[in-house]
């Protein structure tokens, strides 16, 4: 059999359908009463009609209505009226056609078609009351407007309530259903539409980050710095690298490819110095570090890099990639350097005179003694001739005492008492001013040597020694220097003529601090105290002074560069910058001080002992 | 009268080799290896030449000097120095007063000229002073005897220049006698 489609249940099952009936006559409304509020107890024919699906027994069928009975037009109206204010609206309502002495059925329908436009009419007329059409025209609208010829049987009033009553019903539920369906897809499309917003916004920001990026991209290439990711394997694979890598003859797809991994382009010389490095802070736990190394370009040329590098690890805290930033600061480094030399020139140019004066007091008394060896020879050589003929008078036997006399008389001109006091000491005071002079012409050399490339391990002790040597004569008439020299320490690995720049600085500073603390009272002298020792795995070297101190004010200055407590054309405020520089970007040492004013200054540098260089 | 030339340096090597080097030079050298110990010298004894270095204890060459012109003005001054900058030059000049500035290091020959003439010069100054001092003693007496003898200052030329001398004055013995005692004969 087939089976229709179940719209909905035909009656509603806790609910009792209002009806509605107006008739004048009371005999009608008795029927009406009889008829719907008695409990429908269905046949099985009647049944089937009502519910084809069913094909079991079941009381589902409600057959009792909610009754009510109207005499006049006007109390059904008022009774329609009351049941849409209780909410418990009409389905059906039974008008009679003639019902003196209110409205008519007709008249009453339009009225409460006004007030409900889902009750179900059905309009009883007698004979001749008024026609159908008329009926049709003014009682709308057409399908829930029944009209029918008195006598009603109560079998057809039962039909009329039960069919209408499941029409209206099912309206209702329709109604009902709709509304919720309504409501649901105004839910359904408002949730659409948030997620649509939501949508949007993902996409604006997407779009802004993209945006974004190519504003960076554009930054970046455009700064000349390189955005570089690698990962933390052999040989430094690169995963990103910026497009301005092309400043160096690269492409982005050298990289991309994997044929040039990051340390193929770092300087052969300088790769296991790189490394060390980089092994050196992950062993440290550093999250980030700076690095300064030479690279080889696409064309072979070499520049120099500075990159500051961060550490990305995994959730097991194992590095799995270097994130960094590189810049060529090639022409920083000649900057630097030049400006290194031009600051060497200057100290040394501070201590030229003094130089001069070291050389040039031992220049003169060799002179002088060399002349004077050479008159007295020239005197000793006539006594050794008149000695000579004395030598041989006596050989042949015959001495004239004349001839003694002669002698006698040229010993003293010859002043040979003198001269054999005199000639030793004119010697050995020639042979120790030579020595002075060879010792600061090879301090100067061994000073100023331009140093290599890279660091060696030296003996600080004998670099300080000659630069003190260098600095003497300019700190002798100010300062007794002492020196109280670790003889165990190892040898430090760094740039030597940088370090005795530094350590040149540091004593002229100390010179002049303390010849500003004696001022124009001759004959004080302050100290100097130069010491190294072990200090954890560095060399430290003290310079201590006794001189002014450096003033609270100034002292977050004294490592800036051009800052300078000198009068104008003593200093150029490079010297402690300078050697900030040397000691803490190229040694990665500290540099430091301890100062009291009016009682003196303590610079101390410390050098790491286990260098990098291999 | 001999002379005493003063060396001033810190360095006891080139005092000695400037003494052998000054040692048949006709004047006495005495030596200090500070300011202080040279200005004891001076205080102690007639000096005409000072020699300093420019670098001492404490104390420039220059500050030195300029202690030495003002507290001993017949002083020659000389400077000597290993550093001969120009500001050192301009200062030992203008503010010391040195009449000669010499380089380390320098022909010691030309520093013993030096000496030399600076000491002739003194004593030349030393004689015109003498001199002077004589001429206005002389004229001093000139103006004494014309007082007592009015005339006898004036004499007479003739055509070539020659002065003329006429009959000796009757009490020429006498005055004679007068003039000698006037020139503390």
């Amino acid at each position: 059999m087939e089976q229709l489609p179940r719209i909905a249940p035909a009656v509603p099952p806790d609910e009792l359908l209002r009806v509605l009936v107006a008739d004048d006559e009371e005999s009608m409304l008795e029927v009406f009463g009889k008829v719907l509020r008695v409990p429908y107890e269905p046949t099985p024919p009647a049944r089937a009609r009502l519910d084809p699906h069913s094909t079991s027994p079941r009381g589902l069928v409600t057959p009792s209505f909610d009754m009510v009975f109207c005499r006049q037009g006007d109390e059904a109206i008022e009774a329609i009226r009351s049941g849409l204010d209780e909410d418990r609206p009409f389905a059906i309502a039974f008008l009679d056609v003639i019902m003196p002495p209110g409205p008519d059925g007709i008249r009453t329908a339009e009225q409460i078609r006004a007030l409900d436009r889902n009750v179900e009419f059905v309009i009883m007329t007698g004979a001749a009351d008024i026609g159908p059409a008329q009926v049709g025209r003014r009682v709308r609208p057409p399908e829930k407007l029944l009209f029918v010829q008195k006598p009603l049987h109560g079998a057809e009033i039962r039909q009329f309530a039960m069919a209408l009553g499941a029409k209206w019903w099912t309206e209702r539920l329709l109604e009902r259903t709709l509304r919720g369906l309504e409501a649901q897809v105004a839910e359904k499309t408002a949730e659409l539409s948030k997620l649509n917003e939501e949508l949007r916004a993902d996409r604006d920001l997407l779009r802004a980050a993209l945006e974004r990026r190519r504003e960076l991209e554009f930054i970046v290439n455009k700064s000349g710095a390189l955005v570089f990711l690698w990962r933390a394997a052999e040989g430094w694979p690169v995963e990103f690298v910026s497009e301005n890598v092309n400043q160096f003859g690269y492409t982005t797809a050298d990289f991309a490819s994997g044929n040039l991994r990051y340390l193929d382009i770092i300087h052969p010389d300088d790769r296991d110095s790189v490394m060390g490095e980089v092994a050196r802070y992950e062993k440290e736990g550093r999250a980030e570090f700076s690095q300064q190394y030479r690279i080889v370009n696409a064309t072979g040329d070499v520049r120099w890099l500075g990159s500051s590098i961060l550490v990305r690890r995994d959730s097991n805290g194992n590095i799995t990639h270097y994130q960094g930033l590189a810049s060529d600061i090639t022409e920083k480094m000649i900057r630097q350097s030049l400006l290194a030399q031009r600051q060497k020139l200057e100290a040394i140019g501070q201590l030229a005179a003094g130089i001069a004066h070291e050389i040039n007091t031992p220049t003169q008394y060799v002179g002088d003694n060399t002349r004077f060896l050479q008159d007295s020879f020239a005197g000793l050589n006539r006594l050794l001739s008149k000695h000579e003929k004395l030598r041989q008078a006596a050989r042949c036997g015959a001495v004239d005492p004349a001839l003694l006399d002669e002698i006698d008389r040229a010993v003293v001109a010859t002043e040979v008492d003198y001269l054999v006091e005199e000639i030793p000491k004119a010697i050995e005071q020639s042979l120790e001013g030579i020595g002075r002079i060879t010792r600061i012409v090879r301090a100067m050399k061994e000073f100023s040597h331009p140093g290599a490339e890279e660091k060696v391990p030296i003996n600080l002790n004998n670099a300080i020694e000659t630069t003190l040597t260098v600095a003497h004569n300019q700190l002798k008439y100010v300062a007794d220097v002492v020196t109280d020299f670790d003889p165990a320490l190892p040898p430090v690995p760094c740039h030597p003529n940088e370090i005795n720049q530094v350590v040149l600085n540091l004593l002229i500073n100390a010179g002049d601090a303390i010849a500003a603390s004696i001022g124009d009272r001759p004959g004080r002298k302050g100290k100097i105290t130069v010491r190294t020792s072990c200090f954890d795995d560095c060399a430290e070297i003290r310079i201590a002074d006794t001189g002014t101190g450096i003033p609270d004010k100034i002292r977050s200055r004294v490592f800036e560069p051009f800052f300078t407590t000198k009068e104008v054309g003593k200093g150029t405020g490079q010297g402690l910058a300078l050697s900030h520089t040397i000691v803490v970007e190229k040694h990665g040492g500290t540099i430091s001080f301890d100062t009291e004013p009016g009682k003196g200054t303590t610079f101390i540098v410390r050098l790491p002992l286990a260098g990098d260089t291999p | 009268m001999g002379h005493t030339v003063l060396l001033v340096d810190d360095d006891a090597n080139l005092l000695a080799g400037l003494r052998r080097a000054l040692r048949n030079e006709p004047y006495e050298l005495v030596t200090a290896l500070s300011a202080e110990d040279a200005l004891k010298i001076l205080h102690a004894r007639d000096v005409d030449v000072v020699i300093s270095d420019e670098n001492l204890p404490g104390i420039t060459g220059t500050h030195f000097l300029k202690r030495v012109r003002e507290s001993f003005a017949d002083a020659v001054r000389f400077m000597l120095t290993g550093a001969a900058t120009l500001d050192v030059a301009i200062d030992a000049i203008n503010e010391a007063g040195v009449s000669h500035f010499f380089t380390k290091p320098c022909q010691t020959t030309d520093m013993a000229m030096a000496i030399r003439m600076a000491l002739k010069q003194k004593d030349l100054i030393v004689a015109a002073k003498q001199l002077l001092f004589q001429l206005r003693r002389h004229e001093a007496m000139m103006q004494r005897l014309e007082k007592q003898h009015p005339g006898i200052t004036q004499f007479e030329e003739d055509a070539d220049g020659a002065i003329v001398i006429g009959e000796p004055p009757s009490d020429y013995d006498e005055l004679m006698r007068e003039i000698k005692k006037h020139l503390g004969g």
